[in-house]
């Protein structure tokens, strides 16, 4: 099950003079309780292979699947929920509980107030406080957490996120990581992210891609061990992981590799033997 | 990636009409359209024509672009021949009768002048629009304002709003077409219902669209002030257009003899 | 000099001041970062630096001009350039070139040294080759590199710079905070306002406010090197400055505002 695509591929203006190949050859599997994030370089089609798990576009070539069923148009809004980039300017409505509410009304839900009262709370936003302030009076990391709501509102099993920590300050992006944290425990979640570090403790699985065709798909460990076809095309790994990597080839003693800096200078300063 | 969407059509070819002055361009385009409504007959409109088409050679643009405005005329173009060419219950004699409405001979060689002048003029029109920038037109519009300015008439200012329009105009089209995908993907419809339930359907992507575009304007008051702007006036060009000799030359023989077709024919 | 004294701010209706007793200075040459949560008074502090906003109290003065002389305005806009956080925001031309002249065609500058300007501009953000380009074919960090060549074509001696890498990817952030370091190579003094640290660890100088008030002022490594009074300050540390903190705790000599794995290595086999 979970939400599955295999050899897909995607060519804007398919069959016309202006035909721009923008995705190829990419797999990629989202179970409920995971989080797969999706990186590359600007033109690497992370925002179409999104689009496509959405169900906002159609494959050109290659299939997918949520739960066993094709995801197309329609049918995919309810089983596949997507919150773009700076969703925040998509607001429009008086009330942030009308805002929120308008994907469950849409879907034709019997109670979308409810609806978009639990997701309130799912991102942290107290719906008796926020529910009657308008969307566009919120600060940004406010105005992000309700433009999320808005998607959790659908109920959809898998949830997909485009930078969704782009142009916050660092308690926005806290925020923003807690939800995600909290959603990815019932829900598959995809993040597409140009900083993988801010995530890759977190996720279970990274894709990089690069002008639209997979130049990595695997965990984390895998990552660090392979990192020459992911540096190839111009993505770095975090700076805290190259410099366990170059310590172990030197002689560090082998312990996982972890993006906190706590142990990782205990490990360099006692390997060094310099007193504390 | 789409294919970049270009205000007006303009398409950026060297020729000579490309290169004549837009205000040269502009006096032409007000000559030619004097002289269309001036003209009487079918010859006068047949001179035009072939004028017209000399000009899309000259242009060295492709025909089918020159023409595609008329395809938007299509019902303009059956109304105006139907309008004058039918007649209910006519007493007097008719071309064709079916039942009570009836094809007035005379009426329908009407129609068909008024709807060719139709053509002509979207045409001829269409053709600056190909052959000259965006900037060029609004620097062309607003050297011809200029004298406006003794009247009071802020011919500075209004250039400036149009270049502004003009600039943000592929960018609003591309936040338009991000916001309904958002809004789609929210399970919006936007092709369900009566005329009145689409209008409502499009409120989730107007809102939007117009809070942006406020946002946009008072950062681009920030911006146009912090970069010392202050009013049309006292403001030099980077790249001023001049009517030169040749386009002095080009304009009044142009406008000689367009203007000599409508009196004449 | 850029010379903030004193200054409070309190717009119409709010129910606070937005900026509270707060002095600041940027000398010639000096890059200082302003950091800070959103809500705190950064960005009401930079447009202060060029007359957008005049304070409700204290003073204002750029290399000796006052904010408040309404002969001086435009003087201090030439002398102090400044970039928004959103790139396309701030284009105005319909071809890159156009709008990098803007600046200098408002205050009437002949149209020989209009095309010096611009071509200077262009060039020093790295943007050769674009000058006929539409704005809305250019990325976000090249817009952005635009918005920073029209500020340039005015020829500032200062540069306010409200969180311009913000809403950039990483390839856009890099490429503007490279223009940002040649700039500064080039003498230009600059207030770089961003809730980002790692985009001024190399900065002469930080301040920090919270709440309308400067709750700190010191060199990079006074933050760098405690990462307990920047969590008291809200100030996330990037992770390899907390680790370089850490690491010269326990003696490793990694220098104060090293963000790559080199120098971390490099200080280990010292």
């Amino acid at each position: 099950m979970g939400l599955s695509a295999r050899s897909l591929g995607y060519t804007y203006g398919h069959g016309t003079r202006f035909a721009v190949e923008a995705l190829r050859g990419v797999d990629l599997d989202v179970e409920a309780g995971e989080l797969v994030l999706v990186t590359g370089t600007t033109g690497s089609g992370k925002s179409t292979l999104l689009r496509l798990l959405a169900g906002l576009l159609e494959p050109t070539t290659g299939a997918i699947s949520a739960d066993g069923a094709p995801v197309s148009g329609r049918q995919a809004r309810g089983r596949v929920a997507i919150v773009f980039q700076n969703s925040e300017s998509q607001f429009f409505a008086e009330s942030v509980l009308d805002d929120v509410a308008f994907g469950p009304r849409n879907l034709g839900a019997p109670d979308p107030s409810v609806m978009a009262e639990q997701a309130l709370r799912a991102v942290g936003l107290d719906p008796a406080v926020f529910g009657d302030r308008s969307p566009f009076l919120l600060s940004g990391g406010e105005a992000r957490r309700v433009a999320i709501a808005g998607a959790l509102a659908m109920g959809a099993p898998y949830l997909l996120l485009d930078e969704p920590t782009t142009g916050l300050d660092a308690r926005g992006r806290a925020d923003v990581r807690g939800v995600i944290a909290r959603e990815r425990t019932r829900a598959g979640v995809v993040v597409v992210t140009h900083d993988p570090e801010e995530f890759l403790g977190a996720a279970d699985r990274l894709l990089a891609l690069k002008a639209g065709a997979p130049v990595f798909a695997g965990d984390a460990e895998r990552l660090y061990e392979s990192r020459s076809a992911y540096e190839s095309v111009g993505l770095r790994l975090p700076e805290i992981v190259l410099v366990q990597l170059h310590a172990r080839e030197r002689g560090l003693p082998v312990a996982p590799i972890t993006l906190d800096p706590a142990p990782v200078a205990d490990a360099l300063a006692d390997w060094r033997r310099v007193p504390r | 990636m789409r294919v970049p969407v270009a205000f007006g059509q303009y398409v950026p070819v060297a020729s000579p009409v490309h290169r004549l002055d837009a205000k040269a361009k502009m006096g032409l385009v007000a000559a030619y359209t004097a002289a269309l409504f001036t003209i009487e007959g079918f010859m006068g409109l047949a001179v035009m024509g072939v004028l017209v088409a000399f000009a899309i050679a000259l242009a060295r643009v492709p025909a089918s672009l020159a023409l595609r405005g008329i395809k938007a005329l299509t019902f303009i173009l059956v109304f105006t021949v139907l309008a004058h060419a039918l007649r209910w219950n006519p007493a007097t004699e008719t071309l064709l009768r079916i039942g009570p409405i009836g094809i007035d001979g005379q009426g329908l060689v009407d129609g068909l002048f008024f709807a060719t002048r139709i053509i002509l003029l979207v045409v001829g029109t269409s053709l600056l629009t190909l052959t000259t920038s965006p900037v060029q037109l609004t620097d062309g519009l607003e050297r011809l304002m200029r004298p406006l300015e003794a009247v009071r008439f802020p011919a500075g200012e209004v250039a400036m709003m149009l270049t502004i329009a003009l600039r943000f105009i592929p960018t609003t089209a591309q936040e338009a077409e991000k916001i309904m995908i958002a809004q789609t993907a929210r399970g919006a419809r936007f092709d369900e219902g009566g005329l009145i339930a689409r209008a409502r359907a499009f409120v989730p992507v107007l809102v939007p669209l117009f809070v942006n575009l406020f946002r946009r304007a008072e950062d681009l008051a920030v911006a146009m002030e912090s970069r010392c702007y202050r009013g049309g006036s006292g403001r030099t060009r980077l790249l001023p257009s001049v009517m030169r000799p040749a386009d002095w030359a080009v304009l009044c023989c142009g406008a000689f003899v367009l203007v000599g077709i409508g009196i004449a024919l | 000099m850029i010379e903030i004294h004193d200054v409070s701010v309190v717009y119409p209706g709010a129910d606070g001041p937005a900026l509270s007793h707060v002095s600041l200075s940027v000398a010639p040459g000096e890059v200082v970062g302003l950091l800070g949560p959103n809500g705190s008074g950064k960005s009401t502090l930079a447009r202060l630096c060029n007359a957008l906003l005049l304070p409700s109290s204290g003073s204002v003065r750029v290399d000796g001009m006052g904010t408040t002389d309404e002969d001086q305005v435009w003087a201090i806009r030439s002398r102090v350039g400044f970039v928004q956080q959103n790139p396309e925001n701030q284009i105005v031309g319909t071809v890159a070139e156009e709008d990098v002249a803007f600046g200098p065609e408002n205050l009437g500058v002949p149209r020989d040294e209009l095309r010096r300007r611009v071509d200077a501009a262009i060039a020093a953000v790295g943007l050769t080759g674009l000058e006929r380009r539409e704005p809305h074919l250019l990325s976000e960090g090249q817009k952005q590199r635009l918005a920073i060549a029209g500020a340039l074509a005015l020829e500032p001696a200062y540069l306010v710079l409200d969180e311009p890498t913000a809403m950039l990817d990483a390839v856009g952030r890099e490429d503007v905070l490279a223009v940002l370091r040649r700039l500064r190579a080039a003498g230009v003094g600059m207030l770089h306002v961003t809730h980002d640290l790692a985009d001024v660890v190399d900065a002469d100088r930080l301040v920090v406010l919270s709440e309308g008030a400067l709750v700190h002022e010191g060199a990079p490594a006074s933050l760098l090197d405690d990462p307990g009074l920047a969590l008291e300050l809200g100030i996330e540390l990037p992770t390899m400055a907390a680790l370089g903190a850490r690491l010269r705790a326990r003696g490793i000599p990694v220098p104060v505002g090293a963000l790559d794995a080199s120098a971390v290595l490099e200080a280990l086999w010292a």
